[in-house]
């Protein structure tokens, strides 16, 4: 009977998770260590780092893994972590002008100041498989690193390089650019202790953007720049490197490092014309956790975008893009129809029932 | 106190306050849940997310009492979330607190009350959400005038204060800006 | 190894505070609530926090439940009427483990009621609190989709669109077809959302003993109707607001008349059956007919 099949619920969760995990530790194959996914799957863990919005590299790895590779449920997993840890405090405004550089380019200027780095990017690389990687092991491992790295001189830690100026900077002093309005407020808005309130400023906004899932990002971005939106975008810069994070040291105020982020950052430039001024340049501003471009570049398009005044699409009304982006959000909305709905359901036939009989009456 | 202890006594301290403010007139009893009422109920509702401001003759040693104990940020009355003052009330001062938007009307401020005195029976009558039908009489402890105060700036529903009142029992009454009042001289 | 350790550490289940969320979490839901309380059916926002389930399962509710949640407490939790559904009891799995409170399903015996979809049939009484799961808050959504436009609505009590609504259906469906979810007017000021309810339930909101919480984890928006507060389902003087119709109908277990059924499809007869919605209640009158027998 029907009805019976709604009791029982515990065993049923259960019996689910315990078939959750057969599915993960079925098969002969070694178990994957979370060092293993943090050093070799570090584009995942930089991904459910940024969308689970928690610099922790080695949490993320166990994340993906107990996900079993799902990176929404991963982020989400790492996000539920955080929840339960209180902010002690904030850091220092970033600087990014001093960024430990790994890559850094630009697509406005041939030639910039301290030079267009390339950096460890998969974008010239051919897409096509590598047999060799099937089965490595270890040895053959050490082997492919030693030859990769025969001849390299070595310059300090990892190949990073200090300082560089912001091509951005270089307009900047042309009076080419139009500033962004900047908030008033003395402390950023924390989306993640206040609920974010519209028109958002615009520290809510990126942070918000921040925390967003890259596919959610993409899509409105993309859905910009291919004709819904008129943003044509170069992209000033993009770097990537390591980020210094200072605290005003408790004691003394001196500032003082308490240690480093990987993330991504990307200005776009594009044309902003104002009635009765001259037109100008502004940014839109892209930064995330960890080595993502697409999510960078995305979140820069879509920040410009939304500084469009009479917003006639998507991706230029700011409510619209910071109420869908979230991954987790629209995640567990987008899937919470599973749960039994027959009450409302029961409710929504009565009055199905009842309208037709009125039609009946007026036939 | 350690941070359970603390923990432990903040919830049940809060489910206190929640039933004065759902239950408008009725005194909660805290007898057993905590020690130092004021501070322990500050505790409950004040961290570095939100402003205070305190009123009254020892306004300088407990303000800096509480932003040591809680981390919220002494600021000017029309900035407070928070208005610590003495039962005897703060008078015209009370007008220059946040009373909210008509879109946030949630941003307007709660008056603390402390050291409060209520007697048996009261001059006003008090209705609305969380008040049975007919109304009821209560005296909160706080100054009549005060109390027309409270009245008057609550009158732009959904705009307002609301009030908790920290008795020297240590009980509390809650006052918040629904309640109808009626009455007095 | 030296990483893996530290993973290790950093996963410990004890690593996790009573009641799940941190102090500062609690403090700001708990401000958050007392407003809530203090300006009934009006929609306070809130810095809603990831819950280790997704968002739209319950995630607001649970948050509520949390912070106000104490050893002391007894905690009934339902979903669609019944304590023994899927999501009821992962949801009371978790507040078990990070709690250690009584769990029960008497509704008379909890202090503490976390719902989803239903209010018991039982009247509540003034040691309760029912803690509401919320999918949508803004009842206001279904005629305008822009939260800063519903905002400046509530703002005015600019009701006229959704009046228009209601009156637009009875033109096109000859009847107001809104099933579960019916908007009401609280303490005469604020159009709500009651949550996804059927209508039947609508009634036990108004002038209630207990005290009603209401949470949208996923929108980030705390209500509350306190007790002894007007609540009014929207309707017209010539279209009254009308509950489900369960006329001739009872449930098959204990006989009742009087309670809101699930419909069943009776698989290999294909006839329908019906059965009480809210099962701690069908349990109890089916235990006093045993009794009486």
């Amino acid at each position: 009977m029907g009805y019976v099949a709604v009791k029982g619920g515990k065993d049923a969760i259960e019996n689910a998770e315990r078939y959750l995990d057969f599915q993960r530790l079925k098969g002969d194959s070694p178990d994957i260590s979370t060092g293993q996914i943090s050093d070799q799957l570090y584009l995942a863990v930089d991904r459910i780092m940024g969308e689970g919005s928690l610099y922790a590299p080695d949490l993320a790895a166990l994340a993906f893994k107990q996900a079993a590779g799902d990176t929404f449920e991963a982020s989400f997993i790492l996000r539920a972590y955080r929840t339960t840890k209180p902010r002690m405090g904030y850091s220092m405004p970033c600087d990014t002008k001093k960024m430990r550089i790994i890559r850094r380019i630009s697509s406005a200027f041939k030639d910039i100041p301290g030079g267009q780095i390339l950096g460890p990017t998969p974008d010239y690389t051919l897409k096509l498989l590598n047999f060799d990687l099937i089965d490595m092991g270890c040895k053959k491992r050490k082997a492919a690193l030693k030859a990769l790295l025969k001849g390299v001189k070595k310059r300090g830690s990892s190949g990073e390089i200090g300082e560089l100026p912001k091509v951005i900077d270089m307009l900047r002093k042309e009076g080419l650019v139009v500033e962004n309005k900047k908030d008033n407020k003395e402390e950023p808005f924390d989306v993640t202790r206040e609920s974010p309130v519209f028109p958002a400023s615009r520290s809510a906004s990126l942070q918000t953007m921040a925390r967003g899932e890259t596919g959610g990002l993409l899509l409105l971005a993309y859905s910009n720049i291919r004709g819904y939106g008129d943003i044509h975008p170069a992209l000033g810069e993009l770097r990537v490197g390591y980020m210094p994070v200072m605290i005003s040291h408790p004691l003394t105020g001196k500032p003082y490092e308490i240690g480093r982020v990987k993330i991504t950052e990307a200005e776009i430039i594009a044309r902003f014309n104002t009635e009765g001024e001259k037109p100008k340049f502004s940014i839109g501003y892209g930064v995330c956790f960890g080595h993502n471009e697409v999510k960078a570049i995305s979140m820069a398009i879509l920040d410009r975008s939304m500084a469009n005044s009479g917003s006639k699409h998507a991706s230029e009304d700011q409510e619209f893009v910071l109420s869908h982006i979230d991954g987790i959000e629209s995640m567990g909305f987008s899937v919470h129809w599973k749960l039994p709905h027959y009450v409302t359901f029961q409710s929504d036939l009565d009055r199905l029932r009842k309208a037709q009989e009125v039609s009946d009456e007026k036939e | 106190m350690g941070s359970e202890a603390r923990a432990v006594m903040n919830q049940e301290i809060f489910r206190k306050l929640m039933g004065a403010m759902s239950r408008p007139g009725r005194l909660f009893r805290l007898g057993t849940v905590c020690k130092e009422p004021l501070m322990d109920i500050l505790n409950v509702l004040l961290d570095h997310e939100v402003g205070f401001c305190v009123t009254g003759a020892d306004s300088d040693t407990l303000g800096r009492l509480i932003n040591a104990e809680t981390g919220a940020k002494a600021v000017d009355i029309s900035q407070a979330d928070y208005v610590i003052t003495p039962a005897e009330g703060i008078g015209d001062e009370l007008f220059r607190a946040k009373m909210g938007s008509l879109e946030y009307p949630d941003k307007g401020a709660t008056i603390i009350y402390y050291g409060a005195k209520p007697a048996e029976n009261g001059k006003f009558i008090f209705a609305g959400p969380g008040v049975p039908d007919g109304g009821i009489s209560f005296d909160p402890g706080i100054p009549d005038d005060e109390i027309k105060k409270l009245a008057e700036i609550n009158s732009g529903f959904p705009l307002g204060v609301d009030a908790v009142i920290v008795c020297e029992k240590p009980a509390l009454i809650c006052m918040p800006r629904s309640l109808k009042i009626t009455g007095g001289k | 190894m030296k990483k893996n350790k530290r993973a290790e550490k950093n996963s410990g289940q004890n690593r996790y505070n009573f009641a799940f969320l941190d102090e500062n979490a609690k403090r700001e839901i708990r401000r958050k609530t007392l407003k809530a309380i203090a300006i009934p059916g009006y929609q306070v926002p809130f810095g809603s926090r990831e819950m280790p389930i997704a968002r739209g399962w319950g995630t607001g509710g649970l948050q509520v439940t949390l912070s106000v949640i104490g050893k002391k407490d007894v905690l009934k939790v339902i979903d669609q009427g019944s304590d023994d559904s899927v999501n009821a009891v992962n949801i009371k799995r978790f507040i078990k483990k990070v709690t250690d409170v009584e769990i029960t399903n008497d509704s008379l015996r909890a202090t503490l009621i976390q719902t989803r979809h239903r209010i018991p049939e039982i009247p509540l009484t003034q040691e309760q609190i029912i803690i509401f799961q919320v999918p949508f808050p803004e009842p206001l959504r279904t005629v305008e989709p822009s939260e800063a436009e519903t905002r400046r609505m509530h703002a005015e009590a600019d009701y006229s669109r959704m009046w228009l609504y209601l009156y637009e259906d009875i033109v096109k469906c000859g009847e107001i077809s809104i099933g579960a979810r019916y908007p009401v007017y609280v303490n005469n000021r604020y159009i709500m959302d009651p949550s996804p309810i059927p209508r039947w339930d609508i009634e036990k909101l108004d002038n209630s003993e207990c005290l009603n919480l209401f949470c949208a984890g996923r929108e980030k928006r705390i209500y509350a109707i306190p007790p002894h507060t007007s609540v009014k389902p929207l309707e017209f003087e010539d279209f009254k607001f009308r509950v489900e119709n369960f006329e001739g109908k009872k449930c098959e277990i204990c006989g009742c008349e009087s309670s809101f059924l699930d419909e069943v499809m009776d698989g290999s007869t294909g006839a329908r059956r019906y059965f009480c919605s809210d099962s701690d209640y069908c349990e109890k009158q089916t235990a006093r007919k045993g009794n009486k027998q």
